[in-house]
């Protein structure tokens, strides 16, 4: 059974390339907005990761990184978000909110993955 | 694939560019509100990141020094201005033309992006912005991997890991980490459990374990803190060197225990001193006394097995490491060395007549340094002669299968050094000599059960020193050589007279002759009637030797006995009348006077007592049909030629001289007697005799002579 | 299901542990441990059925022996060592030449001969 992977991302085109990138490895992938998105659609889903953007509308990473951990289902899964070289501290942030790690912006598809391999195994 | 999202992010951007003039436009209005700032900011941050990502690398570069200058005004260190209001503005007609990139008036749509870029970088440089610049500096986590700095040398580590207990609330699985390690090299990863609490006080959702962890890499040491860049902040991590795989004294064997776990701070150095005074092994006397845990020493047992092995491995890689020069660099050296050495001897010659102290000195100075450039560099072409050895493994196995028969290889001193060229003539006929003892020597496994022998036959190669010679011999258990046989052969191709008296070894030695074969079946593996005299051949053009000795039903061993180099040789000068000679050294016995007297008494019969012995003699004077009137004392030179003593007679014995070989041209070829040719230090040329083909040329002469 | 079944029978006590184990389940396992270890009878642990399990499992496991061993109880792991499971102890560096420290003149629950 394959992994499933959501990633949330207001920018549609970085979502495209992410879930497309993803697919093309072997991964399920569930697509979301921003963090209010996101929570509505783990509800009822068996996630195996999740790659968030920090800077989104309605609830930002660092917001969705929290609620994930709290949440029983989501407490120990790999959450990775995208930052960019100038947020270092949004970094720090994400980190303290429960954060896997991070991919830094912009990225290549074989990144991507690497660092999807690397916390997913 | 990428089009698709180039196409989604074009669009992408023209709504971001639409949103980010009506921001501007409100900015103009409201300087000072940060939201506006801030969507601005967000609205480039994204043109800037996606842009990059899928490919529109201007558009990244050139939004990149307007993001920073939006980064400045939201911290306030830059302030709204009709002027910036305006130049971003047309920045971002400018973007908008990058990602629609209709290819047209790319000039001069240059010049207008190198304008703005200048403007803005302006705004950077003013003097109103403090100095904590740069923002570009934060590490880029995973964007730092692709080309790692990789080390020639395996550096082993050792890896502290101590996970602090909430990780696993992070989504880390530390197996991952353990096997990302394992990627970079040979690990050994040992947990320690010491912290795991009774079953009433454990946690299970916290993580108890660290690991210590040796590995060996040819990366660095960032190629490791790579693995933990995520747990960085969240982990207590130690990484030192503990070998630089440098070279290392064979003697020296790696840290003793105790002195590990002191090294890891597990042990301080005075506990360690107090408890070693006892009997027992260190490790177990530490456990007992509950200084540290076994863990811990298990830990460091392993590390010392690690580097132990890898120290191990290390020693026997380096005896093989070497650097790959081309044959014919090589080659040039040799011949260089060549005339040096020529040049030496001129020297030395000259130092003699002038006998100046101070010259004399000199030349014997450069006489030595000669001496020893001539032996390193005669090392440096020297090859251990394993790699051919390991060649005829294959050859083994593949022919015992081919024939049915149960054969192994047993090879032995294949670190024996010998010159490239002898190594590279030697292959052919060795493998001949494999072939024969597989084919003729060694028998199918029922006959040799039938003889009491085991079935599986061996085959035994070997090489060995032996001063200047190497002795290489092929021995198998197998039927051995049939004398009787292989002079009923003999005599039936004509090669002896029907009652010739010939010893074992010589009846051995006419398998050596061109059209012998003693096989009766002829296989698709030897016994083609070609062969043995092939061999014989080729190791005489080695200037080498070959002897056979066989005892029927037990098995047969020839033995090669070949000269170390063929580039240089100590060779023996000696003239007759005014031609000059070189004969090899490594044959030669030694030097007695021959005169009138003694000729005389030996009654016309070439035959000299030395010693006591009557040794046969060839004058060479007549054989080489010198001129001139034979002196009144000659010198013989005798050398020892296939187990014989037998004499040369020359006009005088010159002296030692260090012979560079030179091959004769196509022409010379043919002469047998003459191995070579070298040039003397006066600048004269000298022949290279071959003793033996001289002493059996003489025989031949001489049964020619008796014949008549 | 329940990769967690506890079977008792007059002269054993026996713990069956199927399925993926992770810190996601290791509350559930670790409760489930506490009432097996509770038992006066030998106990024995049936790992036949784990296809996958992580540190904390490991962790629990070790928590277990020690347990035991301080109360003076035998813990058995059933029949062989499974594959699966060798593997998931060499990854997680779990596999040691000796006991551990709680372990003294013990043998390590999770040693097991290789086959030549």
């Amino acid at each position: 059974m394959s992994k499933v992977i959501m990633t949330v991302d207001d920018s549609a085109s970085v979502r495209q390339m992410v879930s497309f990138t993803l697919k093309d490895a072997g991964y399920d992938v569930v697509e979301a907005v921003d963090g209010q998105d996101a929570l509505s659609k783990v509800n009822g889903q068996a996630l195996n990761m999740v790659i968030t953007d920090l800077n989104m509308p309605n609830m930002d990473g660092i917001g969705l990184i929290k609620a994930l951990r709290a949440l029983p289902e989501c407490k120990f899964i790999p959450i990775v978000m995208l930052t960019t070289e100038s947020q270092a501290e949004k970094k720090m942030e994400g980190k303290e909110a429960g954060a896997t790690g991070w991919i830094v912006k912009p990225f290549k598809p074989e990144q991507l993955i690497a660092v999807v391999k690397k916390v997913l195994g | 694939m990428m089009d698709n999202h180039r196409e989604a992010f074009k669009e992408e951007a023209h709504e971001l560019l639409t949103e980010l003039e009506t921001a501007l436009l409100e900015l103009e209005r409201t300087p000072d509100d940060d939201e506006i700032i801030g969507r601005v900011f967000r609205a480039m941050h994204t043109i800037k990141g996606s842009g990059a990502m899928f490919g529109f690398d201007r558009v990244a570069a050139f939004t990149h020094d307007v993001e920073t200058v939006y980064d400045r005004v939201r911290t306030g260190k830059i302030s709204v201005t009709k002027p910036l209001i305006d130049l971003t503005l047309s920045a971002c007609d400018e973007i908008l033309k990058m990602i629609d990139d209709t290819g047209e008036g790319e000039a001069e749509d240059a010049v207008i992006t190198e304008a703005i870029t200048k403007s803005f970088r302006n705004m950077l440089t003013a003097p109103e912005i403090s100095s904590d610049t740069d923002i570009d500096t934060a590490p880029s986590a995973m964007a730092t991997s692709n080309e790692p700095p990789v080390n020639r040398n395996e550096i082993t580590y050792r890896i502290r890991f101590r996970p602090e207990p909430a990780i696993f609330a992070t989504g880390t699985n530390p197996t991952l980490l353990l096997n990302e390690l394992r990627d970079l090299g040979p690990c050994d990863i040992l947990a320690n459990t010491d912290s795991i609490p009774f079953l009433s006080d454990v946690d299970p959702e916290l993580c108890y374990t660290g690991w210590d962890i040796i590995l060996t890499t040819t990366r660095d040491e960032n190629a490791i803190r790579d693995v933990f860049i995520f747990v960085e902040d969240s982990c207590d991590l130690h990484i030192d060197v503990i070998d630089e795989g440098r070279m290392i004294d064979s003697e020296s064997d790696y840290k003793k225990l105790g002195e590990i776990l002191v090294e890891r701070g597990d042990l301080d150095a005075d506990k360690l001193k107090a408890v070693l005074d006892g009997q027992k092994r260190i490790g177990s006397l530490l456990v007992d006394s509950g200084i540290v845990s076994d863990d811990q020493v298990q830990a460091a047992l392993a590390e010392q097995q690690h580097i132990r092995e890898k120290r191990q491995k290390r020693q026997i890689l380096e005896t093989t490491a070497s650097i790959r020069v081309p044959a014919e660099r090589l080659d040039n050296l040799v011949n260089m060395v060549g005339e040096l050495v020529t040049v030496q001897s001129r020297l030395s010659q000259l130092s003699a007549r002038f006998n100046d102290l101070s010259l004399i000195q000199v030349a014997e100075e450069v006489e030595r340094l000669t001496a020893e450039l001539r032996d390193n560099t005669m090392s440096i072409r020297m090859l251990p002669i394993g790699a051919t050895f390991s060649r005829f493994e294959r050859l083994v196995r593949d022919l015992s299968m081919d024939l049915g028969k149960e054969i192994t290889l047993i090879t032995e001193g294949a670190e024996t050094e010998l010159d490239k060229t002898v190594i590279e003539k030697l292959n052919d006929p060795l493998i001949h000599l494999i072939r024969n003892s597989i084919d003729h020597g060694i028998e199918k496994p029922e006959v040799r059960m039938a003889a009491g022998k085991p079935a599986q036959g061996t085959v035994n190669l070997s090489a060995e020193h032996s001063g200047a010679s190497v002795f290489i011999r092929i021995s198998d258990d197998g039927a051995g050589l049939d004398p009787e046989v292989i002079r009923a052969k003999a005599v039936e191709k004509g090669l002896i007279a029907s009652d010739a008296m010939l010893t074992e070894k010589e009846i051995y030695s006419l398998t050596l002759m061109p059209g012998f074969s003693t096989a009766t079946t002829i296989t698709n593996v030897s016994g083609r009637g070609v062969g043995m005299d092939v061999v014989k051949k080729s190791i005489d053009a080695l200037q080498g030797s070959i002897e056979m000795v066989s005892k029927k039903g037990v098995g047969t061993t020839i033995t090669l006995k070949l000269p170390l180099t063929m580039a240089i040789i100590d060779g023996l000068l000696v003239q007759i009348e005014d031609v000059l000679y070189i004969m090899p050294l490594a044959a030669i016995e030694e030097c007695v006077e021959l005169t009138r007297e003694d000729v005389a008494h030996a009654h016309g019969k070439h035959m000299a007592s030395i010693r006591g012995e009557i040794v046969p003699y060839i004058r060479l004077r007549e054989m080489f049909a010198h001129g001139g009137a034979t002196p009144e004392i000659e010198q013989i030179v005798t050398a020892r030629i296939d187990g014989n003593r037998v004499g040369f007679v020359v006009d005088q014995v010159v002296g030692q001289h260090q012979t560079v070989i030179k091959s004769m041209s196509r022409m010379y070829r043919d002469i047998e007697h003459i191995s070579g040719a070298t040039i003397l230090g006066d600048g004269n040329v000298a022949l290279i005799l071959d003793l033996c083909k001289l002493a059996q040329q003489a025989e031949i002469l001489e049964k020619q002579a008796n014949q008549e | 299901m329940n990769p967690f079944e506890i079977i008792e029978s007059p002269d054993q006590i026996h713990l069956q542990v199927s399925g993926d184990i992770s810190v996601q389940n290791a509350q559930a396992c670790l409760e489930i441990l506490r009432v097996f270890q509770r038992s006066e009878k030998p106990l024995l642990l049936d790992l036949n059925g784990v296809t996958s399990a992580d540190i904390s499992f490991l962790q629990l496991i070790c928590s277990l022996h020690r347990t035991c061993l301080k109360a003076g109880q035998n813990l058995t792991i059933s029949g062989n060592m499974p594959d699966t499971l060798k593997t998931i102890l060499e990854t997680a560096g779990y596999r040691r030449p000796k006991a551990c420290s709680q372990g003294g003149d013990n043998p390590c629950l999770w040693s097991w001969r290789d086959e030549s």
